[in-house]
């Protein structure tokens, strides 16, 4: 079982993946719905995992992720897109993330990358 | 598909109920038509290869049974023969039908000379109809030329399909200048080529996109139902993006965003293409290359 902050703008996103992550007995320790307030709750919280979508507003999930791995630099970030952003996968890996999620949501697929995380 | 097609003509002109149409498609339903079931029922694949195949598909823009031969799960053969198992939407609803004895074949025949008048349809349009193939229905309803709006209109149609509903109906698409809606989920994509996509509705029935996609019933369109809109937007834009960036195209998607009560204004042209989605109309609307003010 993993502790696991969920960032996302979308409430719509954040309920469908809270819900994928409880069935397989992780819990969610906080939610934010932008950059700032993921970073805020980073500190505040120190998930094992945290889920970052990309496209948000306030601040976006690249600059989040960055300041997170500044602050930690084993934070397990896995990034959340919707296909087609692959510029921003780049620069995301550039920056330290550690996976990758694609919208719309495939249950055995989150799974499969959070296992994936969560050993290595 | 074309029983939606034809059962919403008949029940428009009075020639059918609305409960007769209900008890078609559900005769219809109670006979798997997909072709992964039909795989599974006989056994030429395993449940978790056609789960498999169901989830790629939601990511790649492809067929089913493309998929499960690259996949090495079928062979093209078996495809055919499951295929010509699915047998034809066309003659599947001539049969729930006749079946139900709401038409007789010989009415139906009738009916099915008046749509293709009304319609306008040629032979090969009836003949797209008829195969139940979405791939050749969308052309009958949006020009397909027009660059970069056909594609994302064609790709938003099928991930409705997919993510929203599977029994809507296309009505012709039209252009204009101007858009009133009453509520309107909207999203820009800027880049290479600058994309207007946009789900519009007269009332709440944007609901109906709302509901299935987020899997929970809402009693209004308010703030909740709306970010289930945009979400869909934004995942099937995502969709179109991923494909634009293999031709080396690259767009940026914004968040999406949504208002009420206001007009679309652009210069240029704006496609409308309005989708009768259970029992409701809503409005895909696209623009390229145009600035778009909400006033």
């Amino acid at each position: 079982m993993a502790k696991i902050l969920i960032v996302d703008d979308s409430k719509t996103s954040r309920k469908i993946l809270r819900s994928i992550l409880e069935d397989e007995h992780h819990e969610i320790i906080g939610e934010a719905t932008n950059g700032q307030e993921a970073i805020d709750k980073y500190k505040e919280l120190s998930p094992d995992i945290t889920t970052m979508d990309i496209t948000m507003p306030v601040m976006d999930g690249l600059e989040a992720l960055k300041s997170i791995i500044e602050y930690d630099k084993k934070a397990k970030v896995i990034m959340v897109t919707a296909a087609g952003q692959k510029t921003k996968m780049v620069d995301a890996i550039k920056y330290g993330a550690s996976e990758f999620l694609a919208k719309p949501f495939e249950a055995s697929q989150i799974i499969n990358i959070l296992n994936k995380v969560l050993n290595s | 598909m074309f029983g939606h097609y034809m059962g919403h003509y008949l029940v428009k002109k009075g020639k059918i109920s609305q409960s007769s149409l209900d008890k078609i498609v559900k005769h219809q339903k109670s006979n798997p038509t997909k072709l992964g079931s039909i795989a599974v029922a006989e056994k030429l694949l395993t449940k978790k290869q056609a789960d498999e195949i169901n989830d790629l598909q939601k990511e790649l823009d492809q067929r089913f049974g493309d998929i499960a031969v690259a996949k090495g799960y079928l062979l093209t053969e078996e495809v055919n023969y499951l295929l010509n198992k699915q047998g034809n939407h066309f003659i599947n609803f001539v049969q729930a039908m006749s079946d139900n004895n709401v038409m007789t074949i010989e009415e139906i025949e009738q009916e099915l000379e008046e749509y293709q008048n009304d319609g306008g349809y040629s032979q090969d349009d009836m003949e797209a109809l008829k195969s139940g193939d979405i791939d050749r229905i969308i052309p009958l309803f949006i020009d397909p030329y027009v660059p970069y709006t056909s594609d994302c209109i064609s790709l938003t149609i099928r991930n409705i399909i997919r993510f929203i509903n599977n029994e809507i109906i296309l009505n012709p698409y039209y252009k204009t200048k101007e858009y009133s809606f009453g509520n309107l989920a909207f999203q820009h994509l800027k880049g290479h080529q600058n994309i207007f996509v946009g789900l519009g509705s007269k009332g709440n029935e944007l609901l109906s996109v709302a509901e299935p996609f987020a899997k929970e019933k809402f009693n209004t369109l308010d703030e909740d139902s709306f970010d289930a809109v945009c979400e869909f937007i934004n995942c099937s834009n995502g969709l179109y993006a991923s494909k634009l960036s293999e031709e080396d195209i690259h767009i940026d998607m914004l968040p999406p965003l949504f208002d009420r009560n206001k007009k679309l204004v652009s210069r240029e042209d704006i496609f409308v293409l309005p989708i009768l989605i259970n029992g409701g109309i809503v409005d895909l609307i696209v623009a390229l290359n145009c600035p778009i003010s909400i006033e």
